[in-house]
């Protein structure tokens, strides 16, 4: 949709939408670090700082996305569908 | 007003940029600090004057040796750090629940050195991750916002991606206000972006455990479970107190640790019943490593040799010891702190920011004034709490029974009127004049630890003058720029 005809969101939606990016983000990172410590190969001391490296860098890059692409909620759906994925993951895995 | 990407990520960075900078501001002045967190300690303790380089004989480890064996049949473990070039003495430490403390030894002679109780730069760093909270939640407190201050730095490189380069060559001091603190904002943030990003990802990677940690989320909630009353009323499992075996001489011992440990110097010395370890020095390098090798009780005999390999391992020690900074020579050391002040500056000037584009519309709120009343107990009371702080470490007895403590509550005192101050003048909008008191009170403060040195240690003076002129010398830049700013709201007032 053009961006000039884009109705114009209430401003009560942004802490909401925040919350909810740093939630599923949350989630996200957190089952990463889960799914790389189930990998098979590096020691489990290994691969939790691996896990956690990798989280860590990418929880802000989720919170941005999540809240940024705004345009019906595509970001929120984004971060969520990598959460699904990084749960089917651990799902295989495990 | 339409919502774009741009407007979405400007509500973005304000906010997190805002509430995260609160905390973050308050974060990167003490670990800035910390970087030179040994010599502040020196600066606070001015009877403590043994030359750098000063050989460490085996004379002074036998006597420490013998404190150690002591303080361990009475159930007190202590272990032993080893004199390097910036803190020459040989320290028998141990841990009161709060820090490492201890008695001070002369390397050369093992004579007990009559230094003050002080928090010293110790405090800097303890403040800088825990901001003195207890347990996790200290932690929690420092790794949450920092975190959004990454996504805080995100959102501003949305914002701002076209114009990075720009930015750099861009300083409009003489346009409007809002613009000249923008310029300025937008400057130093592109230049130590590098920095900031670097720091504070490292910075929450050290107790990352605690904010990702790798267990169940279901489990995180078990843990939390009260205790059973069955378990609660089971008798304590006393275990049998162990044997300290006497300890054998140790110059020998840190002979033949260098070679398990690669050529590098050792840093301390941990005792255990049966055995003691000796670790690598942080300083050795950049990789922030626990590499030991472990000596049998009582003979001396090596035991075994612990040093970490693997990819993932060294990279992680890499990234912490990028944030201790140990392993750097004065000048980086220097480097890391005047980036971590510019930083600092980045999201002070950031705090500014937010309050002078509300101020038109929303500058009668009390939410705006007690906005404005956080900022200025950030800005300067934390600055000011600071200096009152080394004040008090030279003022205060220096016999006086828990004196390190009552430093902190100085520290905290003084902090806590200031944020009183603030608040009550900001919310009775008189936030101008507040903002004038606490910058005067802080430029005396700081101004003042050169006289204050001078006057009440000129001996340690001369016995490390780099030091004190180094901490002298901060006081007076600190000073500076507080008069700065209070003569620029002195014209705004006019």
């Amino acid at each position: 949709m053009d961006a000039r005809r884009r109705p114009a969101m209430p401003a009560w939606n942004r802490p909401g939408s925040l919350v909810l990016a740093c939630l599923l983000s949350y989630g996200v990172a957190h089952l990463v670090v889960m799914d790389i410590v189930r990998l098979p190969g590096p020691a489990s001391g290994e691969a939790t700082a691996l896990g956690q490296i990798m989280a860590l860098a990418l929880l802000p890059v989720l919170i941005v996305l999540g809240f940024g692409a705004h345009a019906r909620h595509v970001g929120l759906f984004v971060v969520g569908g990598c959460g699904l994925a990084a749960a089917l993951v651990g799902a295989v895995l495990s | 007003m339409r919502e774009t990407l741009r407007t979405r990520m400007g509500w973005l960075h304000a906010w997190t940029g805002f509430v995260g900078g609160l905390v973050m501001v308050c974060v990167f002045v003490t670990g800035s600090l910390s970087v030179f967190d040994t010599e502040i300690t020196r600066w606070m303790q001015p009877e403590v004057r043994v030359a750098p380089g000063t050989p460490l004989t085996p004379a002074a480890l036998d006597v420490a040796a013998r404190m150690i064996h002591e303080g361990e049949t009475h159930g007190i473990p202590a272990f032993l750090a080893l004199p390097s070039p910036r803190s020459p003495t040989l320290k028998v430490l141990h841990y009161d629940g709060r820090e490492f403390t201890g008695p001070q030894l002369d390397p050369q002679t093992g004579v007990i050195i009559p230094a003050r109780q002080t928090a010293g730069g110790e405090f800097f760093f303890r403040f800088h991750y825990t901001l003195c909270m207890q347990g996790p939640a200290g932690i929690l407190a420092v790794d949450i916002p920092a975190i959004g201050l990454l996504v805080a730095i995100g959102s501003g490189l949305v914002i701002h991606i076209r114009a990075l380069l720009p930015d750099i060559v861009l300083l409009r001091l003489s346009a409007t206000r809002l613009r000249a603190w923008l310029d300025a904002h937008l400057l130093t943030g592109v230049l130590f972006l590098p920095f900031m990003v670097m720091i504070t990802y490292t910075g929450v990677l050290v107790h990352v455990d605690r904010l990702l940690p790798a267990i169940p989320v279901t489990s995180l909630w078990s843990q939390g479970r009260p205790v059973s009353r069955s378990t609660a009323i089971r008798p304590p499992h006393v275990a049998p107190s162990p044997v300290f075996q006497p300890l054998p001489p140790l110059a020998p011992l840190l002979a033949a640790a260098r070679a398990p440990l690669g050529g590098r110097e050792a840093g301390f010395i941990l005792f255990s019943p049966d055995h003691l370890s000796i670790f690598a020095s942080d300083a050795s390098g950049p990789f922030l490593t626990r590499d030991h090798a472990d000596f049998h009780l009582p003979d001396g005999a090596l035991l075994a040799t612990a040093a970490t390999s693997g990819s993932i391992a060294r990279s992680v020690q890499l990234l912490h010891g990028l944030h201790y900074a140990r392993f750097a020579a004065t000048g980086l050391r220097w480097l890391y702190l005047v980036s971590g002040l510019c930083a600092t500056a980045v999201i002070a000037s950031g705090l500014v920011l937010f309050g002078m584009k509300r101020r038109r519309d929303r500058g009668h709120t009390v939410a705006f004034r007690i906005g404005e009343g956080l900022t200025m107990t950030t800005l300067v009371g934390l600055p000011a709490s600071l200096c009152a702080l080394l004040w008090a470490s030279r003022l205060l007895p220096a016999t006086l029974p828990g004196r390190d403590g009552t430093e902190i509550t100085v520290f905290f005192t003084v902090w806590g009127l200031c944020a009183l101050h603030a608040l009550t003048c900001a919310v009775t909008g008189r936030g101008l004049r507040a903002w004038r008191t606490q910058l005067a009170m802080s430029a005396v403060l700081a101004g003042g630890l050169l006289p204050l040195d001078g006057l009440t240690a000129p001996a340690a003076l001369h016995a490390a003058p780099a030091i004190h002129a180094a901490v002298d010398g901060m006081g007076l830049g600190a000073a500076s720029l507080a008069l700065y700013v209070l003569s620029h709201l002195r014209d705004r007032a006019a």
